[in-house]
């Protein structure tokens, strides 16, 4: 059951069926269901490390007008958005308890102070690329049948 | 005919005429520079279990898109633009190649023939893969990309001096 989005919900990535990582301040994520990917830049790139830590909206906005300087309106009806986006592509979910308290704004260091719309791009390119040689999901490792073909590296 | 290579694991069935329609694709389509085929699968009775827990994913749909080397027929030229395997890479070194190919525009054709059959059972690398490993070598493929793609819209936008043009056109 998915639990419905109010401003001071905590907010999670959804950790098993999407994978992330952020370097240089750009988030790259991919759902390991679809194989669709996502890019989160700049502003974007912020939201996403602060959703990771469990951010709520309110807390998103807070952060992001205080960094960025601009109308706390703005930055909620932005942030709003952009977590309603991140909803429907099935990357994150609103948690069951309230938000931890808010962290120091180790993200913003990454990021350039001029505020742009936080933008989710989605690619689906890739999708057929990734459908034959994909993330599997956790299950028990299975043990070589026999000695003699442990080495085989062709076996993909 | 020009020079062109072909891959095929030790463990997996290429349909006799593989090759032959491949070739034949080639023929009518000069500028084609890759070729790959669909490709079914079938599991030994030994991965019974693992089936049953894998049921919904991509792997155990009965035919996929081949975007592997084993359904693969590249032209040298294509295997000189795209370049080497990633030696880093123990896993996906295959979907690394093919994401360059498409970054580097080098023309691929998907066959809809079923031309290779892909076994599993046991011994698969397959699943000796592990997951966080895996999934960040996914997303470092991605951004790779992703700043390629990038590169070369800066590039096409750019102006660029006489003398860097062969240079460009061979990528």
């Amino acid at each position: 059951m998915t639990n419905e989005l109010r401003d001071d919900s905590g907010l999670c990535a959804k950790e098993r069926d999407v994978a992330a990582k952020v370097v240089d301040g750009e988030a790259v994520l991919i759902n390991l269901a679809t194989g669709v990917y996502y890019s989160m830049d700049k502003v974007s790139g912020v939201v996403w490390s602060m959703i990771t830590n469990g951010s709520s909206v309110d807390q998103l906005t807070g952060a992001i007008a205080a960094h960025y300087r601009v109308p706390a309106t703005q930055a909620r009806d932005d942030i709003r958005r952009l977590v309603r986006q991140l909803l429907a592509e099935n990357l994150i979910t609103v948690a069951d308890g309230p938000p931890p308290p808010a962290s120091p704004d180790a993200p913003m260091a990454q990021s350039p102070g001029t505020y742009e719309v936080p933008m989710l791009n989605r690619f689906d390119d890739m999708a057929d690329m990734f459908a034959l040689d994909p993330p599997l999901p956790e299950l028990p490792a299975v043990p070589p049948q026999n000695a003699q073909l442990d080495g085989l590296d062709s076996a993909r | 005919m020009t020079c062109s290579s072909s891959i095929q694991d030790a463990d997996d069935f290429w349909h006799p005429e593989k090759l032959a329609r491949q070739a034949a694709r080639f023929a009518a389509r000069p500028e084609l520079e890759i070729s790959i085929t669909h490709q079914s699968t079938f599991w030994e009775p030994e991965l019974d279990d693992r089936r049953r827990a894998m049921q919904g994913h991509a792997l155990t749909k009965e035919v996929l898109p081949g975007y592997v080397l084993q359904t693969m027929l590249a032209r040298r030229r294509a295997l000189a633009k795209v370049g080497e395997f990633n030696p880093e890479l123990r896993f996906g070194e295959d979907t690394d190649w093919f994401i360059r190919a498409q970054d580097a525009g080098v023309p691929l054709e998907l066959l809809p023939d079923v031309l290779v059959t892909r076994r599993f059972h046991k011994n698969n690398l397959t699943w000796q893969r592990e997951a966080d490993g895996l999934h960040n070598n996914l997303l470092d493929m991605i951004q790779h990309s992703l700043k390629r793609r990038r590169r070369n819209a800066s590039d096409t936008n750019t102006v660029q001096p006489e003398s860097q043009d062969d240079e460009r056109t061979t990528r």
